[in-house]
């Protein structure tokens, strides 16, 4: 199992970004007061689903990208189909079991799409500044371009 | 009763039909991905780029699936218990 060094980057990105998202999530249980075991292991669940499904979805598409156009195509509907029966015993486990937080196990599903749209919203703040007009010898910028 | 077994119908026909949501980035993926490939056959250079960019363009498609995966799970295990309380 080679994993490609784009799948493990991107992963790890996700990662970090989901348990960020996490850890906010359980202050703000804790500041609501809600805040129990059940919370806590919810959140380590839906946590731990979110980046094994991203990392199996990466994986497969890397796989993939290495095939044709229509076996690449029916590998990502299989490994869909498969990733939404995993994530259907996941919730359902969160929902029934009373060791979890239904609310806690559900909200890290959606992780590691607010973690992309953090990341653009923060490269597009390090987008590089428009450059100055250049300066002329006696201060006034030169506008004859 | 029958109040009852109207809701929990309702709810369970909602989920059923919030579910549908997951049929469409099984084929927006799959979709794209060919795409992919073939951006990465014309390109073989481009593969990190193109990878990358899939990869987050498919993680963002996913959501809506599974925006519709908990609406189904919250009409199923959540919302009976809560209308059947308010009847």
């Amino acid at each position: 199992m080679s994993v490609n060094p784009v799948v493990k980057k991107e992963t790890i990105r996700i990662a970090i970004g989901c348990t960020a998202l996490s850890a906010v999530m359980v202050v703000i249980f804790a500041l609501c007061g809600h805040f129990d075991w059940p919370v806590l292991w919810g959140a380590l669940l839906g946590t731990a689903y979110a980046i094994v499904n991203f990392f199996l979805m990466a994986y497969t598409m890397q796989k993939s990208a290495e095939s044709t156009h229509t076996q690449a195509k029916t590998k990502i509907q299989v490994s869909y189909t498969l990733r939404t029966l995993l994530m259907l015993a996941v919730g359902v486990m969160g929902m029934v079991l009373p060791c979890f937080n239904w609310l806690a196990v559900l909200l890290p599903f959606i992780f590691p799409s607010i973690t992309i749209y953090i990341m653009h919203i923060l490269k597009i703040a390090d987008l590089p500044k428009k450059q100055d007009a250049p300066v002329e010898e006696d201060g006034r910028e030169n506008t004859n371009q | 009763m029958l109040e009852r077994a109207i809701v929990l119908a309702g709810c369970a026909i909602g989920a059923g039909l919030a579910l549908i949501a997951g049929i469409g980035p099984g084929i927006g993926e799959g979709y794209a991905v060919g795409k992919a490939c073939e951006a990465i056959g014309r390109q073989p250079e481009c593969k990190g780029d193109v990878t990358s960019t899939m990869l987050l363009g498919c993680a963002i498609a996913e959501t809506t699936g599974i925006y519709g995966f908990v609406t189904g799970l919250l009409l199923i295990f959540v919302a009976p218990g809560i209308f059947t309380n308010m009847l």
